[in-house]
């Protein structure tokens, strides 16, 4: 199969990527729940997708690196199984709409001295569909390609606000009322769940080594990186922090060694959001991936074509309410989040484990 | 169809194929049998052809039924031709063919001397130390300056003939124990699929062997320098020598290719290292500086510090241009330029660069046309662009590209066009080694000789992207 | 098939193409754009007049010196305000400059927050740049003319540079500090106190400067025609804020000692009457070269209490008599009575720092900040009275830097 990932290439997609899309709303959107127990939040949803990965990894190896869908062909019936599939389709635009419109308000908002049209943004659905007809292959490759650039923008913009910030300020690391915790846990759910990509990449690994287990050791990566970022966010911007959205990128302005030549942060802020363009793309290409398991197209665009319509009567209707449709989200939509992100996976990989099916692998 | 005995009758339907007027046709008596020497006037040593085939063909008893006479030809490769097909063929080669009354077969004698251009330095990789040798045009020269380096049994030439009229010699060159089979396999196939009417240089061999015709990047790498093919050999690359072009391709090509020059392995490590940092930065500086310049004025302005701005709205001041028009205008003077001074003879070159560097960029910048910093950037973008000859043609198209996503859409639409770029170069491979390899995907261990190299101590094996059959390079005792 | 694709390529050319050349789109001209470097803020009777000070190139580009153009626009809210600047110039106001926010003293009585959240709401100004008061209208200050730089918000920007600041008396605090401590459970806040100093008073002659380097004469407010004096400016001072509001104003020597416990002051000088080694008693410029401190409130008989331990290491630098040559052969060196002197004067201004901050209620010590983050279970009972309950307990050692 020529359309395939490496382990390391879905390592450096666990250990950089799934950082970029925690970076824009959601270190103001929990500062706003939970203040200085913020990164408590984002800590308890980690380990939970810790677990999450460890489940998905061993479905994985239960079904012998297979395609997902001929597994669920052969574990439940064919109707079953698109429907599922289909579900997934519709929950990966759902899921991608956050990043990209984050994308998007970050873009404007930030980068751009007077705000621009949409019409600049629109190219970025161009782009998404150029990567998606490519495929995985060109995706991993895309990925490790520019891990130099992504080591360089998240290593500057930690290491230049390191000693901006105020560190008491996260004390006391509980807080008041522990229940803002659990509260800010919940609500932020929308924006994890990302190992639910790999059980998705079933079937087009390879190489498989030591059964996946170097994509945990990714993931420790992901949690520090995550972790260090939000409690830098936290740092610098203390009380405040509920209104910054989309700062994380800038907030190794306050360097002082910055504060004589210019505002050289911004290229790292530029090399983080080109790094961005690529997460946001990853669910895309599966909920190409899943259009085109459930209806079969013969012809490839057919897919990525309804994705990328889709997304962009998304981003179009809903631009200018973003902050509602992520309460919203956070709210109701949330319990579909769960749904197809940890309920459907566990009991999926609960089916694979009972049964020796004898997938051929991918 | 098979020769006739009667010379008349060979000579006529000679001839009625060759109507060309450089075709001669030189008559002597071989004992009492007239013959004809038939060849092309500029492709054959006349003196060869009297000296060492017609006066010993004097000396010989001659018989219809004999055609071992051939061999008292003094002139290597010489031999019988039985058909019009293949005289029609050595004549055109530049061979010259004796036909004798009586006789049903012919004499090639390989009498051919084409003009040849000395070896010498290739003006487009001269170096300060190392090898000064250049490939010619002849592919027997440049066979030879290869096999003066690799003196191998293993050394492997093989020979195709392409072109339906042009009839170019192709040859293709690999150490038989080190290049991968399946490669080998893989550019016979494609260079033998090959159908035109004629390969008039090496770029032809190239466009029609990449997989992607209409991509700008090269999938096949070229040299002009035999000290460079060998090392690519040795590593495991296949080389492939036309007739007529003094450039060699080797693949497969990987994109980091263009960022190594041949002195980095001759000059010390660290210097070596710093060039190719160097270039790679001067590459990037070339394509995004006029893109990144004209998106910062028009779209991010706070990315230039305040005082510079100020130089650059002060300077900017009455142009009647916008910023992107501006930077368009200057390029585009740039290309023009640049593209009179290769066509124009040299020393009227040296007239058009006064004329168009310090005359044009002065009265430019003072007629308020354009402003400096415009000037300085795009001379500083055309100054990066020639690092990397190679890819001078691909970052001059892409510079304009950027420039144009980045007047039109800011830098969101540099960031995108970057993504989308790299997308497609990790989507394509050179004869099935992938592109932006040891990048992408990485391969560690052939980091050691990539955008930084390592010690020449240290690189005791071949790079693992070209899949070798033996990977030991050297064996050191440490 | 590869056709088609090359016409999609073509069509999408031409359409960057187009957009390249027309950026019809939302684009101003860099010519039209007003690089707003420093922003004055003053209060009116209906609302807020805005200074913005922008500033201009030369017009030769050869030259680094720039002019700068002084506009003054009205409104009822700052947005409205700044919106008017183009109104009236034609030049589109760019705020990402502007690293100096100047609040003129009429909005002592306000709460100055109603004036700094435009800024932080704003994501076109950033919130690093440097906010402080000045004695009268923050106009007059921006129209001053400094030696120091054409560009009179840009020669004052100079004195809150942060490396500076360690090794000065300026306090600074940029919009985003204030904020911070305003929304904070202390809800405090500080900002340097700017007056003018004409230079003739500094000792330099009263020197005059040609008004004509300004521009745009027929815009908003301009520097006056004619002669006019050059000043220099004077941010040794600090205001202190409680919820917003002004609450009291700290020296010079206040906002120094208050700078030796809260930020890493690497050089002070400050003066102290002491005697020499023979008993003669004279002025002595002391040069503060280290320190370190450690502050820890403890809670004790169930009141905040406040410890505060610093140590500095000083060098006699300069004295109003010849020194002794004891002193001048021993690099500097503090005598006992030089020490004590110098442990005193900081403590005293310390405790009238405290003072002024329980009087005033602004907690500059951020007290219910630390009770909030070290002693939460005590929080809302010690809350609301910490201020008046604060008990201090200093201790300054004074070291000889050899």
């Amino acid at each position: 199969m020529t359309n395939q990932i490496s382990q390391k290439q879905l390592s450096i997609i666990i250990g950089a990527g799934f950082t970029l899309t925690k970076i824009y709303v959601m270190p103001a959107f929990l500062s706003n729940i939970a203040s200085e127990s913020m990164w408590l939040c984002a800590l308890l949803s980690i380990i939970l997708d810790f677990f999450l990965l460890s489940i998905v990894l061993k479905t994985i190896n239960n079904v012998n690196n297979a395609p997902l869908y001929d597994v669920g062909n052969a574990l439940y019936t064919a109707p079953v199984n698109k429907c599922i599939t289909l579900l997934y389709a519709i929950f990966f635009m759902v899921k991608a709409f956050i990043p990209i419109v984050e994308q998007k308000n970050s873009i404007e908002l930030t980068f751009y001295e007077t705000e621009p049209s949409l019409l600049t943004f629109m190219p970025f659905f161009i782009v998404a569909f150029y990567v998606i007809i490519k495929g995985f292959k060109p995706f991993g490759r895309s990925y490790e390609m520019c891990l130099w650039v992504y080591l360089f923008g998240m290593l500057s913009i930690l290491l230049l606000s390191l000693f901006a910030g105020d560190y008491t300020a996260l004390l006391p690391i509980i807080g008041e009322n522990p229940t803002r915790i659990l509260t800010g846990f919940l609500k932020s759910l929308i924006w994890f769940g990302d190992p639910i990509y790999i059980l998705f990449f079933s079937g087009y690994i390879s190489n498989i080594k030591n059964k996946l287990k170097g994509l945990k050791k990714s993931y420790l990566i992901y949690s520090v990186t995550t972790i260090s970022l939000l409690v830098i966010f936290y740092a610098v911007f203390s009380t405040i922090a509920p209104r910054q959205y989309y700062a994380t990128l800038k907030m190794s302005k306050y360097s002082i060694a910055l504060s004589n030549i210019g505002r050289f942060d911004y290229i790292s802020a530029f090399m983080l959001a080109a790094m961005c363009v690529f997460q946001t793309c990853l669910p895309l290409l599966f909920a190409n991936l899943c259009l085109n398991k459930c209806f079969n197209f013969k012809r490839p665009f057919v897919a990525p074509i309804i994705v990328i319509t889709l997304e962009v009567v998304f981003t179009v209707l809903l631009q200018n309410s973003f902050l509602t449709t992520i309460e919203f989200f956070s709210n109701y939509v949330i319990w579909f989040f769960i749904i197809m992100n940890y309920i459907l996976p566990f009991i999926f990989y609960l089916t694979t484990r009972r049964k020796s099916y004898g997938f051929q692998a991918g | 169809m098979k020769l006739f005995k009667s010379l008349d009758e060979n000579l006529n339907k000679i001839k009625g194929t060759l109507i060309s007027e450089d075709v001669l046709y030189f008559n002597f008596k071989v004992q009492n049998y007239l013959a004809t020497a038939v060849y092309i006037d500029s492709l054959t040593d006349k003196d060869l052809l009297g000296k060492l085939a017609i006066s010993p063909l004097n000396s010989i008893k001659l018989d219809a039924t004999n055609k071992e006479i051939f061999k008292n030809i003094n002139l290597p490769e010489s031999e019988i031709i039985e058909d019009f097909d293949t005289a029609i063929q050595n004549i055109i080669m530049g061979n010259s063919v004796i036909f004798i009354d009586g006789l049903d077969f012919a004499i090639s004698t390989a009498s051919r001397k084409p003009a040849v251009r000395p070896v010498g330095e290739p003006p487009t990789s001269s170096v300060l130390k190392g090898p000064r040798e250049g490939f010619v045009e002849n592919i027997q020269i440049n066979l030879s300056l290869i096999r003066q380096r690799i003196k191998s049994p293993d050394f492997t030439y093989e020979k195709l003939t392409i072109g339906k009229y042009s009839q170019t010699t192709v040859g293709i060159v690999y150490i038989n124990s080190i290049a991968d089979n399946k490669i080998v396999k893989k550019v016979k196939e494609k260079l033998s699929k090959i159908n035109v009417d004629g390969i008039i240089d090496s770029s032809y061999v190239i466009k029609n062997i990449s997989e992607r015709k209409t991509s700008m990047f090269k999938e096949v790498g070229t040299t002009e320098k035999p000290d460079i093919l060998t090392a690519k050999l040795l590593e495991g690359r296949i080389g492939i020598i036309v007739d007529g072009s003094p450039i060699v391709l080797t693949v497969p090509f990987l994109f980091i290719e263009d960022f190594q020059s041949a002195e980095d392995y001759y000059l010390n490590t660290y210097r070596g290292n710093i060039s190719r940092i160097l270039r790679l930065s001067a590459v990037i500086f070339a394509v995004i500086l006029p893109a990144f310049f004209v998106s910062a004025q028009l779209f991010h302005l706070q990315l230039i510090p305040l005082n510079f701005l100020l130089t650059i709205v002060g300077s900017i001041k009455g142009i009647p241009l916008s910023p992107s028009v501006e930077m368009f205008f200057t390029l585009f003077i740039f290309e023009v330029l640049n593209e009179a001074s290769i066509r124009m003879p040299k020393y009227v070159g040296i007239a058009m660069s006064v004329v168009g560097a310090l005359v044009l960029g002065e009265t430019a910048v003072n007629a308020g046309i354009v402003s400096t910093p415009t000037i300085m950037i795009v001379a500083l973008s055309g100054i990066c662009l020639y690092t990397v000859p190679d890819l001078t043609e691909t970052l001059s198209v892409l510079r304009l590209l950027f420039l144009i996503i980045a007047g039109a859409l800011g830098g969101y639409g540099i960031i995108l066009f970057t993504y989308a770029l790299i997308t497609y170069l990790a989507s394509i491979s050179s004869f099935g080694v992938p592109y932006l390899a040891p990048y992408a995907p990485i391969i560690k261990h052939d980091m050691q000789d990539g955008i930084t190299m390592d010690f020449y101590a240290n690189i005791k094996t071949r790079p693992i992207a070209l899949k070798s059959k033996n990977r030991i390079r050297k064996k050191f005792n440490d | 098939m590869v056709f088609k694709r090359a016409k999609i390529y073509v069509i999408i050319f031409i359409g960057l193409f187009i957009i390249y050349f027309t950026q019809d789109y939302t684009l101003i001209n860099i010519e039209k754009t007003a690089l707003i470097v420093t922003l004055g803020v003053d209060k009116t009777e209906n609302g807020y007049e805005i200074t913005s000070q922008i500033a201009v190139p030369d017009g030769e580009s050869t030259k680094t010196t720039n002019k700068e153009a002084v506009i003054s626009s009205n409104g009822k809210t700052l947005y409205e305000a700044v919106s008017s600047i183009s109104d009236k110039t034609g030049w589109y106001p760019k705020l990402s400059f502007c690293n100096l926010i100047v609040l003129g003293e009429s909005l002592k009585s306000e709460n100055v927050m109603d004036v700094l959240l435009f800024f932080i709401r704003s994501y076109k100004i950033e919130d690093s740049a440097i906010v402080c008061t000045v004695k009268g209208q923050a106009k007059e200050l921006l129209l001053s003319s400094s030696p120091l730089d054409n560009i009179s918000g840009l020669s004052l920007s100079k004195i809150f540079v942060k490396d500076y600041e360690n090794a000065s008396r300026v306090y600074t605090a940029s919009i985003k500090d204030f904020c911070t401590n305003y929304y904070s459970k202390s809800s405090f806040g500080y900002m340097p106190y700017v007056k003018t100093i004409p230079t003739d008073e500094s000792g330099e002659g009263g020197k005059t400067v040609s008004a004509s380097t300004t521009t745009e004469p027929e815009t908003g407010a301009q520097k006056q025609g004619g002669e006019q004096q050059l000043v220099i400016y004077d941010a040794s001072t600090c205001y202190l804020y409680n919820k917003g509001y002004y609450v009291t104003e700290l020296t010079s020597d206040e906002t120094l000692c208050l700078s030796l416990i809260n930020k890493k002051v690497k050089e002070a000088f400050f003066t102290i009457t002491a005697t020499d080694n023979d008993g003669v008693l004279g002025e002595y410029l002391i040069d503060i070269l280290k320190s370190t401190r450690k502050v820890d409130l403890k809670i004790e008989n169930d009141k905040p209490t406040l410890y505060i331990n610093l140590k500095v290491w000083a060098r006699v630098s300069d004295a109003n008599s010849t020194e002794s040559m004891d002193i001048v052969s021993n690099l500097g060196k503090l005598n006992d009575n030089m020490k004590f002197k110098t442990e005193t004067f900081i403590t005293n201004n310390i405790v009238n720092v405290i003072d002024k901050s329980k009087k005033s209620g602004s907690d500059i010590f951020e007290i219910k900040n630390q009770l909030y983050k070290y002693h939460t279970s005590k929080y809302k009972k010690l809350n609301l009275t910490a201020l008046e309950d604060l008990q201090y307990k200093i201790n300054v050692t004074c070291l000889n830097y050899l």
